[in-house]
């Protein structure tokens, strides 16, 4: 187990699909680890979110899981958007992409963004919880 | 004597002296017959000259040979009291009659001849100018000629002439009964008179050979200054000249391997011997091996005969002078005058003939190479005109169009006349001048695509390559045009093709990924939610249930999906059914089946022009008033309370047009291009498919409509379909 971290790792949920973040909420639940959870079911609320808290570095996340495939902003096109944010601030997050999508080009897509650490089917489970917060730790 | 010495004469003197007396009387009336006879003589040889005085001063009228035999025979019968007169002229040295003239006998031309030869015969030892008297008995195949009791035969020939005169005076056998027989002074008289007629001949002769030199000449030079540009009319005029100058009967001229083009007879048509075709492929075959100068005479093989168009009969070339036609230095033809009458062509004729058929290979020789240079113009023409290319020939100083091919004109819509007014920068505006420039040109001539403009305006794509030419030493330069429209047409189709199929490509690619992803995600909601309820633990009952209830939403949601994407391939797949629609009640319908979608309120509103008689495929039309209505009812402002959905149709020439609208949350105007996209969601906040509104303009596309989008957030959508009122495929 990961070394644990007494101040809560600030996180954001980016997904459209209601199930899902209820499903991922569970899991981030059940890993025990203290994490201030932000759900955001429209990407472009989440980067006007980080934009307005671009300035606060306790306000920004450290992590973001983020869905891929969303109707009006999609993951790609909030990545592209992350890209305007501050480097300092940009170099603070890590995003793990939550996917149903089988396809490689998604994959090597999302991997060829700098702050994509990891890429992982839905639904997100314990293990790959697990995955993250090692990730996290490093 | 007086009386008185009478008496004094005895008995015996007396007696002696009236002996004497009677002798005496006697002696008288025989010199008195003497006298007489004398006399008679004197009156008979004067009536003798004065008939051949006669004769002399009527045959100095006569103009042609012909009739002065014809009087000489004539004569013969009035001078010398003979029952038959017979005049012949012969050609000695040749041994041929030529002419004759018979009275007081029908002789055919075959015993004429007959009689000649027989002569001819007979006289052969004796001389000139000898009057013959031939009694019956002698001679006898000539009795069985002329049935004759006696004959008187004498023959005359001018000096250095080839010719010569026979003269015949006869007493049939029944005549013989009247007939006094023939004194020397006849004889000698007949001699004179064959002198007389002879020496009449020969004036004749010499004043009509004068005569008809020039008249040769005259005649000659009339048909050479009448030649035109045609050499087979020319060669027409010669051949008829050849028979009128040689005064044969008939002539022809005969090309060797032009056998219908060049044979002719030219005789008047009234006594016309035509040579039949075999005749003359005969005649050819004949005299090909002959010398350049041919000469048939009756002698020659009989075959050689002709048959005579009058009367079909076949006739003996009696006599035909011919010449070859030697065209460089190749035997081309036979050029021949024939003679069924007495003519016997001499040197004289044999040169007019050379003179003819030498005209006749100079003709021959013009019309072979007419032949070959209009050969090679047809050649050239049907080149030019029948090529499918378009060629022009241009002037390259003022830029005119000169002449133009039929395939020209077609392609650029201009008649031949019309060409000729056009300059060649009217037909491509856009290319540059030094295309049609010699100098350039002569060194580039490489063709290039360029645009035309036809004369009505149109633009078609040529590939135009040039070429200089010279025409009557002036430099032109030819253009030829090859219409690629059609190539190019398929061009733009191909890549038209090719970028439709990329697109569709693109599309299934996008398809398949979509539909992977929105068929997973429902499956793998469920497989994350039955794994937390797996793992049970701190999770409460109340959770349980909720997990449950999310994982039937995941299952309709997928099953929803599935649906419509069997639509969407019902859609692509079915033939329409086209079959008369009641809007009214298919707007009631889809209404009622989709106002549940939202638990707010969406009242429908129909607005449809009466009479509408709609024609088209009910099935695709109902999934596309279902899916417009069930959108206005998921999309409606649940901050309000008047939410409807209107469903409006009007006629509109041909066409209906279908109006569904809202007063609902409305699209973004970023979005509003793409609601028609597959897969597209323009919003989270159902669990849309991304198909509904694709499916909706695919259907539309197949019913040959159109379907447009208005719309202003938070006021409300309307979408307009314009449909054929009467769906025709």
């Amino acid at each position: 187990m990961p070394e644990q971290n007494t101040s809560p790792v600030r996180c954001y949920l980016v997904d459209d699909d209601k199930i899902f973040n209820l499903i991922s909420a569970k899991i981030i639940e059940k890993s025990g680890w203290p994490v201030q959870l932000s759900i955001f079911t429209n990407a472009s609320e989440a980067l006007a979110s980080l934009v307005a808290a671009q300035d606060d570095l306790n306000a920004v996340p450290s992590m973001i899981l983020l869905d891929v495939r969303m109707p009006d902003m999609d993951g790609f096109e909030f990545l592209e958007g992350l890209q305007n944010l501050n480097p300092t601030l940009l170099s603070k997050i890590n995003v793990y992409m939550l996917t149903s999508s089988l396809d490689d080009r998604d994959i090597n897509r999302a991997l060829s963004f700098p702050m994509v650490r990891k890429f992982f089917n839905k639904p997100l489970s314990i293990q790959d919880m697990e995955l993250i917060l090692q990730d996290q730790a490093t | 004597m007086s009386l008185i010495e009478l008496q004094k004469l005895s008995k015996e003197e007396l007696a002696k002296k009236y002996l004497e007396l009677q002798l005496r009387v006697s002696k008288f009336s025989s010199v008195e017959q003497e006298l007489i006879n004398t006399k008679d003589r004197l009156d008979s040889e004067v009536f003798m000259h004065k008939r051949m005085n006669y004769f002399s001063q009527q045959a100095f009228n006569k103009t042609n040979e012909h009739d002065l035999l014809k009087l000489a025979a004539e004569s013969v019968i009035d001078i010398f009291e003979f029952e038959v007169g017979i005049i012949l002229l012969a050609n000695s040295e040749k041994r041929i009659a030529l002419q004759y003239a018979s009275e007081g006998i029908k002789l055919e031309r075959e015993r004429a001849f007959k009689l000649f030869n027989l002569i001819q015969t007979n006289l052969n030892y004796y001389d000139i100018g000898v009057v013959l008297q031939i009694n019956k008995g002698q001679w006898s195949d000539l009795h069985d000629l002329l049935s004759f009791h006696q004959l008187m035969v004498t023959r005359v020939a001018p000096q250095e002439s080839d010719l010569t005169l026979y003269f015949i005076g006869g007493v049939l056998e029944s005549g013989a009964l009247n007939y006094n027989p023939v004194e020397k002074q006849r004889a000698d008289a007949f001699g004179v008179f064959a002198q007389q007629v002879l020496a009449q001949f020969v004036n004749h002769k010499k004043a009509s050979l004068i005569e008809d030199s020039e008249k040769r000449l005259t005649k000659l030079a009339n048909v050479f200054l009448g030649f035109g540009s045609d050499p087979i009319e020319n060669i027409h005029a010669l051949t008829k000249l050849a028979r009128e100058l040689l005064r044969g009967d008939f002539s022809f001229y005969k090309g060797l391997d032009k056998m219908d083009l060049f044979a002719y007879s030219s005789a008047p048509v009234a006594a016309q011997p035509y040579l039949a075709v075999e005749d003359v492929l005969f005649l050819k075959g004949f005299i090909r091996n002959a010398s350049t100068d041919f000469h048939i005479d009756k002698h020659v093989p009989e075959s050689v005969k002709v048959r005579r168009e009058r009367d079909g009969k076949h006739v003996h070339l009696f006599r035909t002078l011919g010449r070859k036609v030697i065209l460089d230095g190749q035997f081309t033809g036979v050029l021949a005058v024939c003679f069924e009458n007495g003519n016997v062509p001499g040197e004289e004729e044999t040169q007019m003939l050379n003179i003819i058929a030498s005209a006749i290979a100079v003709e021959e020789k013009r019309y072979n190479s007419l032949i070959v240079l209009s050969e090679s113009e047809e050649r050239y023409r049907s080149l030019f005109e029948g090529t499918p290319h378009g060629t022009v020939i241009l002037n390259p100083v003022n830029k005119n169009l000169v002449y133009a091919n039929p395939a020209f004109c077609t392609m650029f819509g201009f008649t031949v006349d019309e060409v000729k007014h056009v300059k060649f920068e009217m037909l491509h505006p856009e290319l540059s001048s030094t295309f049609i420039s010699l100098k350039e040109s002569s060194v580039t001539n490489q063709s290039l695509v360029v645009e035309c403009k036809r004369k009505d305006g149109s633009v078609f794509h040529a590939e135009i390559s040039n070429q200089p030419v010279q025409i009557n030493h002036t430099d032109y330069l030819a253009c030829f045009y090859v219409d690629i429209s059609l190539q190019k047409k398929a061009q733009d189709e191909l890549i038209q093709n090719n970028a439709e199929l990329k697109k569709i490509n693109s599309e299934l690619d996008n398809f398949v990924y979509s539909v992977s992803h929105d068929l997973r995600a429902p499956l793998l909601a469920i497989k994350g939610l039955i794994s937390l309820i797996q793992s049970g633990g701190n999770l409460d009952e109340g959770s349980n249930a909720e997990f449950l209830q999310l994982v039937n939403d995941s299952v309709i949601r997928m099953d929803e999906t599935i649906k419509e994407i069997l639509e969407y391939s019902r859609n692509a797949r079915l033939a329409v059914k086209p079959e008369r629609i009641n809007l009214a009640e298919m707007a009631t319908l889809a209404h009622k089946d989709v106002r549940y979608y939202s638990a707010h309120t969406v009242d429908l509103i129909l607005e449809i022009e009466p009479g509408i008689d709609l024609v088209s495929d009910r099935s695709r039309l109902n999934t596309v008033v279902k899916n417009l209505v069930a959108n206005s009812v998921k999309y409606a402002r649940t901050d309000i309370s008047n939410s409807f959905v209107k469903v409006s149709a009007f006629k509109k020439d041909r066409d209906l047009i279908i109006q569904v609208s809202d007063n609902g949350e409305g699209i973004s105007e970023h979005h509003q291009k793409k609601v028609f996209q597959m897969f597209f969601r323009g919003s989270n906040k159902t669990t849309g498919t991304g198909l509904g509104l694709y499916i909706t303009s695919e259907i539309i596309q197949k019913l040959s409509g159109e379907i447009t989008l208005e719309s202003v957030k938070n006021q409300g959508t309307t979408i307009s379909i314009r449909l054929p009122l009467e769906y025709q495929e």
